[in-house]
């Protein structure tokens, strides 16, 4: 596959748009967890010093 | 407590690895498809939009069955056994959101396809239309869960869900029973169905490596939502706690406690 001027015809851009569109949307919903995962970790923190005090 | 926090430990080294492992194959197939493959004789490089939009179509069409059957065990257990039926729960939700991942990948891949391809970003042929209207009903799932205050919102989602599993089987033999615009069947259609020989690799490694990330997103989100129900039960006995002067939670009875 050649990469020169890619972006110059619908058929290259399409094929770069689609595979960032994968990327994009696994990668976001990967983040959203890692986010929330690190929201609990942060609760439980101020539950577990809360009840140390 | 010290056990909880060694299998939490242990789960996410096991996750650490499982996605190591992921990223490892996902890079093998992205490879595979953009440059060794061939490239398609009559589509030129966008048929190389098959090597993601495939595999996405097909888990498209499997985690539906995980939220299904995780529904129905939650309808079975609910009345049985609370925690079972919580655990089923969070399967069904978790479920529901991967379904939605790979079925949008798979709409939007398919329009970018279709665009440089037929030269048009939509029209209502069987297959797209029954896709576009599973991606719908699991949408509407999780709009139900996330913002329905009845206290039966996982009993209606189980509903909704068993609903949404329905439009499976209609979606894969779409393409079977009625042709219109979409691709034929490439695996058990007629005689002049099948992949080229070279075009294997790209196509089973893609395979394997979504099918890898999608069962380590799908285990780490049970898990992410297996710790929200645990948090959330959590703030509903302190606030039980605050609500009951005498109500000790977790900690030896009070001198004097009424019960």
């Amino acid at each position: 596959m050649h990469f020169d001027g890619i972006m110059n015809t619908m058929e290259g851009r399409h094929l770069v748009f689609s595979y960032a569109a994968v990327a994009l949307i696994q990668g976001g919903y990967f983040v959203w967890i890692v986010m929330n995962w690190l929201k609990l970790d942060r609760a439980e923190d101020a539950e577990q010093k809360k009840q140390r005090s | 407590m010290q056990s909880a926090v060694q299998s939490k430990r242990s789960g996410l080294i096991l996750g650490a690895v499982w996605l190591a492992l992921t990223l490892v194959v996902l890079v093998i197939g992205f490879r595979e498809a953009i440059f060794i493959s061939p490239t398609d004789a009559q589509q030129g490089d966008v048929g190389r939009i098959f090597y993601w939009h495939v595999p996405s179509a097909m888990l498209g069409l499997v985690f539906p069955y995980v939220n299904f059957i995780a529904s129905i065990a939650f309808l079975y257990y609910s009345r049985r056994d609370p925690i079972a039926a919580l655990k089923a729960d969070a399967w069904a939700i978790s479920a529901a959101e991967v379904s939605v991942v790979f079925a949008t990948i798979c709409l939007a891949t398919g329009m970018l396809w279709g665009k440089a391809v037929w030269g048009i970003w939509w029209t209502w042929d069987w297959r797209l239309t029954s896709e576009l209207l599973l991606w719908l009903l699991y949408v509407a799932y999780l709009m139900t869960r996330r913002l329905s205050t009845t206290g039966q919102t996982s009993t209606v989602g189980a509903i909704i869900s068993v609903f949404a599993a329905l439009d499976v089987p209609l979606v894969y033999f779409s393409i079977r029973w009625f042709r219109t615009q979409h691709p034929s069947p490439v695996f058990g259609g007629d005689a002049d169905s099948g992949l080229d020989a070279s075009m294997y690799p790209a196509f089973l490694w893609n395979v394997l490596a979504w099918l890898m990330w999608g069962v380590f997103i799908l285990a780490f989100r049970i898990a992410l939502e297996q710790r929200r129900q645990r948090q959330e039960q959590l703030e509903g006995l302190r606030s039980l706690e605050g609500d009951m002067p005498n109500f000790n939670l977790g900690g030896e009875p009070e001198r004097g406690n009424a019960f």
